[in-house]
């Protein structure tokens, strides 16, 4: 009882902080002009400097994923998985390294605000292209923000003991309240602060789980004797072949430009020394996240093997080994990822959905204060239906959180990467491409599983995606020379 | 394209399309290193863990953050962000 007490009182105390720094980045607009309140809301000006970019990339993309489903797969599959983790502990170097400076310019010259004006501007503002990004963004987002609800209600529930559901309202209310009267500035503040508290967290948890089992040998002798693949680098069942693993370095690494939520820090950093300095900070930072929960998802076969939910291997571990103050900020850290994960995607999709579709698919001539409610709504709108679909989870959430990243790499990586860095490819070929890849990986992914050959099948669903790209853009003329000059010339467009 | 003239590049692109190449061949060198060690060194306890984990899980993810930041701060160029290069800039190319 006053074990569930405390951790609750953390808990609240966190969220009430959050909400205040939500708060205080919701103020500072108040008194803005319409059209600049729709700047603000969305990029903040551009001013963050590295650590806060840093934290928000990392803390944007690392979520429920990291701190429950991974060590939850860990926990089934062994050690492999931590090393099959670890591909993603380069994402902020994949994104800024890979299209940060080029973004950052581009971007001061349209003014872009989100992802899709980007990929919009570069594909003459085509309408297709846009309704079938905002599409694909709604396909896999959605379910992806649900999973961070599903991992937070899983630690409630495994913490306080109470009902799946009950905890599921618990954290729903904060992560959307909190979401919804935030917008990015007090997103980054937050995600500042969360990303520290989730990196002593990490720490702590596992550091009182080595302790507890009497040192590393001894754990790793324990977990020998529970089942000795859970220590191969084959994982257990064999499942991690040398093109299995590979592969998801595709998914973590080579195409995460195509995630939509992890390239917007992109758009709001002040300098290109900013930018550097965020890549290398956020490569520390995931990699501490990433080996420790990892690693302790599968010490807990140590502890506990008979886990029939995965998901729980994180919450079982906590009570397990820490004191209650100590769940409370290690469950704090916890909540912190998920809500600073829900809140760049939810943000990202109201503003994709808002901006992008409505005011240029269907309304071109809305004003600023007409959109105004509208973000306001759609971000209610968007983090409501993820919130309903938490409602029957998953026993792993960890696949889900695959086939979302999987999808959007697949529609989204290569028009978004080619339309950067390759002058010929025009808006029939990026169309193709995002169309091919979106239907290939379902097909693939869902229907015809031999045809990815013991890979994560995002591998055939970029490879689809760029040959329908590279065929149809050789077929159909070279783009304008103003798009041209937006995205390689010198000189301002007359 | 209608007008046959050609545009004028920005400079700073040219380093974009470097610095992305040097992006994704730091990856590639630590997926090749990590792939190797992961399945060729055997799972012997050193310092408490199976050999291929301590490499490939640990000590090379360790070292690549180190090298990084070599490579980020020799490679990368310091690059104005402005939208358009003013003119007083063209004197330096």
């Amino acid at each position: 009882m006053s074990n569930g007490f405390w951790i609750l009182f953390a808990f609240l105390l966190y969220s009430v902080f959050l909400l205040v720094l939500g708060y205080v980045g919701g103020r500072s607009l108040m008194g803005l002009k319409a059209k600049e309140y729709v700047d603000q809301f969305y990029t903040a000006g551009r001013g963050f400097g590295a650590p806060l970019v840093a934290m928000m990339l990392a803390a944007g993309l690392v979520s429920a994923g990291t701190f429950v489903g991974t060590p939850g797969l860990a926990y089934q599959k062994g050690l492999a998985w931590v090393v099959l983790t670890n591909w993603q502990n380069f994402l902020n170097l994949m994104i800024l390294g890979v299209v940060g400076k080029k973004i950052g310019i581009v971007a001061r010259r349209i003014d872009a605000r989100s992802y899709l004006d980007i990929l919009g501007s570069r594909y003459d503002d085509n309408r297709a292209v846009l309704l079938v990004a905002g599409i694909s963004l709604l396909i896999f987002l959605v379910p992806y923000a649900s999973i961070q609800f599903v991992g937070g209600a899983r630690l409630f529930e495994g913490l306080l003991g109470i009902n799946y559901r009950h905890a599921l309202v618990l954290i729903g209310a904060a992560v959307i309240a909190y979401t919804a009267f935030g917008g990015i500035k007090g997103t980054v503040l937050a995600a500042f602060a969360q990303g520290v508290v989730m990196t002593i967290a990490a720490v702590i948890l596992f550091v009182s789980v080595v302790v507890k089992l009497g040192g590393l040998t001894a754990a790793m002798q324990a977990l020998e004797t529970v089942n000795p693949e859970l220590i191969e680098p084959t994982a257990v069942g064999g499942i991690a072949s040398p093109q299995w693993l590979a592969s998801f370095a595709v998914l973590f690494g080579f195409a995460c430009v195509g995630v939509p939520h992890g390239v917007m820090p992109a758009l709001i950093y002040r300098s290109s020394r900013a930018m550097l300095k965020a890549a290398v900070i956020g490569a520390l930072v995931v990699t501490t996240w990433t080996v420790f929960m990892a690693t302790t998802g599968t010490l807990t076969q140590a502890v506990n093997p008979n886990l029939t939910i995965p998901d729980k291997a994180i919450p079982t571990v906590m009570a397990w080994a820490l004191g209650p103050a100590l769940q409370g900020v290690v469950l704090t850290g916890v909540v912190a990822a998920l809500q600073s994960t829900v809140a760049a995607m939810v943000m990202l999709m109201s503003g994709s959905l808002v901006m992008d579709i409505y005011a240029k698919v269907f309304k071109p001539q809305a004003t600023f204060d007409h959109i105004r409610p509208l973000a306001r709504g759609a971000t209610l709108a968007i983090g409501g239906a993820a919130f309903c679909l938490a409602i029957c989870p998953p026993r792993t959430l960890e696949w889900i959180v695959y086939f979302a990243i999987a999808g959007l790499e697949s529609s989204l990586f290569f028009p978004l990467l080619l339309g950067l860095y390759w002058k010929r490819v025009n808006t029939q070929g990026a169309l193709a491409g995002m169309l091919g890849g979106l239907v290939g990986y379902i097909l693939i992914a869902g229907y015809l599983k031999k045809l990815a050959f013991g890979m994560q099948p995002v591998c055939m669903g970029l490879l689809i995606s760029l040959i329908c790209l590279i065929v149809v853009t050789y077929l159909t003329p070279p783009p304008s020379r103003k798009v041209l000059q937006l995205y390689w010339g010198r000189e301002r467009p007359k | 394209m209608g007008e046959k003239e050609k545009i004028t590049e920005d400079p700073r692109f040219k380093v974009c399309l470097r610095e992305m190449l040097i992006s994704y061949g730091f990856y590639f060198v630590f997926v090749l290193a990590v792939m190797v060690s992961t399945y060729s060194l055997g799972k012997r306890l050193v310092l408490g863990l199976p050999l291929w984990f301590l490499i490939a899980g640990i000590v090379l993810p360790v070292s690549f953050i180190i090298i990084l930041y070599f490579v980020a701060e020799r490679m990368f160029e310091d690059t104005p962000l402005d939208p358009y290069l003013e003119e007083d800039s063209e004197v330096k190319e």
